[in-house]
């Protein structure tokens, strides 16, 4: 217990030290106060939709036959229950697994005396807590809505809630802790099987964005037609309700704030959660000190490559350096590869859909201003990955000041690495527009060009920005997945340009088009995007090459 | 004499402070390597010797002062300047994520070594550091002293006229060790100047011609070996040391 409160004492002193102490630390006030606005303005859409939807779903009729208001409370808490509970234990499973792989304070704590059941307590604590956190974040607000819109409240409902909160994450925790264990094993197995794990980052890659695509064309194909109405039919309230009360453990939870055997569920829950508490911790506690080993040890000590060399001149080398140090880190591959793959797709659904959504609101077409709103968006939010494209380098971007490069070599290597994804994305995405019939050749050619320049500006800018205030691993064997201030800056700056060039073409072929000619707006909207996209390239290449080498060479690292 | 000999090295006038720090870290440091010499830099904790090392390398940048290596300016050419460096930094960084081997060879391309040369190279070296089979491991899987190896084999892919070493021997094992002394006096003997520096004061006795003691950011005490003798009789390096840093 003792050597537990130790090591929260040593977090919240790390915590200050990192947030308020340090001292020469820019602070990333921007950052800070952009991801809360993000925050607070997804925090505000979910509760106002969630609020919309309960509104018309908890409506008594159906079919015109009026039906109990509670039932559809009960299915509709029965699948938020749900719904936290998957998120949880996924994310959880995903917490654990870094906390024995990525974890920066493992290798002193295992050579310190405190037991391998310590120290995953400590870590299981922490994990139970942020998802304490989350789960009242989401279900506060959540209970509250359905109070009001069903009139079904009063004190137990909210001691139930409260419970909940307490309760559903315990049991998240624990399914987690399980699952964690056979997630390490194969990720363990596939460490150093790289071209393996990048076939199955493809494969899923592929299938999520091909569920994603039914959904999205499904739900096109449904706001087009008007059959929205079918989702309140009776028998589909029957089916959902079916579902809903063979949910578990999520109806528990229902059960609890709804009164319906309200206290027998609350100790089911309970016993449950404790059983799974139990089960975890002599499962894990037996294996966690194994694993960590095992990571210290170095999970890649397997690969062995006897690869015939071929000389190379000094940009090829740092190109297949660049290519190597991605494939074969997992984050870094999903990025990269994630980029490449799911551009076209996400720009093919989502101008399709917004296209059929235009028709119905606007008496023009503006299929090319879309595709360019919707092109330039992804495009440039895509480019996150090359937010850490200095700071991955770790110590040896140091070490390349001694070796025989120049810093426009170095910079230029990681350029044309990132550069590559985005012509085959955004290449692709304008095929993808073409084939389609959403786009003529000439228009597809353009969006093609104009998205290009937006995304190399965005590289430019996110490597110039990294290497301005890089964010380097601590440790050798760590990958850079904090989320820093050079990644807010970007997907903020990526947000105003894609709006302004968005909306801005969408307005003009909207206006013009209605007042004039379509043709006539689609000159004027293409004319208003090239100096857009030119005068942001030029930004983006002054702010890369402004002090590029003073930045390379006149700065301790 | 020295005035004969190739001058690899020359660093003058070098004062460095980090960030918006008042006080230099190093000031006034004035150091001259040639050709065919093994030069030692000693000095307490902290007391300059890898900043200097490191401002030779352009690791870091410096606010005075001139470094030339081979005549080759570190600020104004600073690429043919690195062409005839090879240098061992303190915490053999590398890319993880590359085998030993290939890591070898980035080296290599970055110093433009034929194919056929750096394969004789590397077979040379490791019949020497004794690497075997782990040389085709990723270098993440490494253990300090295979790291260590692999940092000093990258060094010399290129046969530079300048072999840069800070902290050379942490980490190795003792065959290990009397294997790169050797080396690194053999290195010498073809030409080329071995630039260390060392806590371990007997191997500096042992092996150097030339000692640089630094303390305080400052050279307190530049002489040949031969002057060492001559001016401490039946004296170890260890006392010399001891007794100019104390001053």
């Amino acid at each position: 217990m003792n050597k537990l409160l130790i090591l929260f004492k040593k977090d919240i002193k790390e915590y200050v030290s990192n947030n308020f102490k340090e001292q020469g630390k820019k602070k990333d006030i921007m950052g800070f106060v952009s991801s809360l606005v993000l925050i607070a303005f997804i925090y505000g859409v979910f509760i106002y939709v969630f609020k919309a939807f309960g509104e018309m779903y908890l409506s008594n009729v159906y079919d015109n036959v009026s039906v109990d208001t509670v039932n559809r409370l009960g299915e509709l808490l029965t699948f938020v229950f749900g719904i936290i509970l998957v998120v949880n234990v996924v994310n959880g499973a995903r917490k654990i697994f870094s906390s024995i792989s990525d974890s920066k304070d493992i290798n002193v704590l295992i050579c310190q005396p405190i037991s391998s059941g310590v120290i995953f307590i400590h870590r299981f604590i922490k994990i139970y807590l942020s998802q304490v956190l989350t789960t009242l974040f989401i279900l506060l607000p959540i209970s509250i809505v359905l109070s009001v819109l069903s009139g079904v409240g009063g004190a137990v409902y909210y001691i139930m809630m409260l419970l909940s909160v307490i309760l559903l994450p315990a049991m998240s925790s624990a399914i987690a802790s399980l699952i964690a264990l056979p997630y390490v094993l194969f990720m363990q197995f596939i460490e150093a099987k790289f071209i393996i794990r990048l076939i199955g980052y493809v494969i899923i890659i592929g299938l999520g964005f091909w569920v994603y695509g039914l959904f999205l064309n499904a739900l096109n194909q449904i706001l087009q037609s008007g059959q929205i109405s079918n989702f309140f039919e009776m028998s589909t309230i029957y089916k959902i309700n079916s579902v809903a009360t063979k949910l578990y453990p999520a109806r528990l939870f229902t059960n609890m704030m709804l009164g319906s055997f309200g206290w027998q569920s609350l100790l089911i829950a309970l016993f449950g959660s404790i059983a799974c508490l139990v089960g975890s911790f002599f499962l894990i506690r037996k294996i966690y000190n194994t694993f960590i080993q095992k990571r210290l040890e170095g999970f890649s000590s397997t690969y062995k490559r006897k690869g015939k060399i071929k000389k190379l001149n000094v940009l090829q080398a740092l190109l297949l350096k660049e290519f190597k140090t991605v494939l074969r880190t997992p984050n870094y591959a999903f990025q990269y590869f994630a980029t490449t793959l799911s551009l076209p797709f996400m720009v093919y659904i989502c101008t399709q859909l917004l296209i059929s959504m235009a028709k119905g609101l606007f008496a023009t077409e503006c299929n090319y201003a879309i595709a360019v709103f919707v092109v330039t968006m992804f495009g440039l939010l895509t480019n996150t990955f090359c937010a850490t494209n200095v700071s991955r380098d770790g110590r040896m971007y140091a070490m390349l000041k001694t070796l025989p490069v120049k810093v426009e070599e170095v910079i230029g290597s990681k350029l044309i690495f990132s550069g590559v994804v985005s012509v085959i994305s955004v290449m692709a995405s304008s095929f993808s527009l073409l084939i389609g019939n959403l786009l003529t050749f000439g228009e597809a050619v353009f969006v093609f060009a104009n998205g290009l320049l937006f995304s190399f500006a965005g590289i430019a800018y996110a490597t110039k920005k990294d290497m301005v205030t890089p964010c380097f691993p601590s440790t050798e064997n760590d990958e850079v997945t904090d989320s820093n201030s050079n990644l807010s800056t970007l997907i903020l700056i990526g947000l105003i340009v894609s709006a302004i060039s968005g909306v801005g073409s969408i307005l003009i072929s909207v206006v013009l088009g209605l007042k004039y000619s379509t043709r006539i707006a689609m000159l004027v909207s293409m004319l208003f995007e090239s100096v857009l996209t030119v005068a942001v390239f030029v930004f983006a290449v002054i702010y890369l090459f402004k002090g590029l080498r003073k930045v390379y060479y006149e700065r301790d690292i | 004499m020295n005035n004969e000999r190739e001058k690899i090295v020359e660093i003058k006038g070098l004062c460095k402070r980090y960030g918006k720090a008042s006080e230099y870290t190093i000031e006034n440091i004035n150091i001259e390597c040639y050709a065919g010499e093994i030069v030692g830099i000693m000095g307490k904790n902290g007391a300059g010797k890898s900043t200097t090392i490191k401002c030779l390398t352009g690791y870091f940048p410096f606010n005075e002062g001139e470094i030339t290596i081979c005549g080759h300016n570190i600020k104004t050419d600073a690429v043919n300047a690195k062409m005839n460096l090879g240098y061992v930094p303190d915490t053999r960084p590398m890319f993880d994520k590359m085998t030993g081997y290939e890591y070898i060879n980035f080296i290599a391309d970055l110093h433009d070594v034929d194919v056929a040369v750096r394969q004789e190279r590397i077979d040379e070296m490791e019949s020497k550091f004794k690497l075997g089979d782990s040389i085709y491991n990723m270098i993440s899987s490494y253990s300090h002293g295979m790291r260590q190896k692999i940092c000093l084999m990258a060094s010399l892919i290129h046969r530079p006229k300048l072999w840069l070493l800070d902290e050379p021997l942490t980490g190795l094992d003792a065959t290990t060790i009397e294997a790169l002394l050797k080396y690194m006096v053999d290195y010498k003997n073809q030409g080329n100047t071995v630039f260390f520096c060392s806590h371990n004061l007997d191997v500096l006795d042992r092996i150097c011609d030339r000692v640089y003691i630094i303390g305080k950011g400052r050279v307190k005490t530049s002489l040949t070996m031969e002057e060492f003798r001559l001016k401490y009789p039946n004296q170890k390096l260890a006392q010399v040391f001891m007794s100019e840093i104390e001053d």
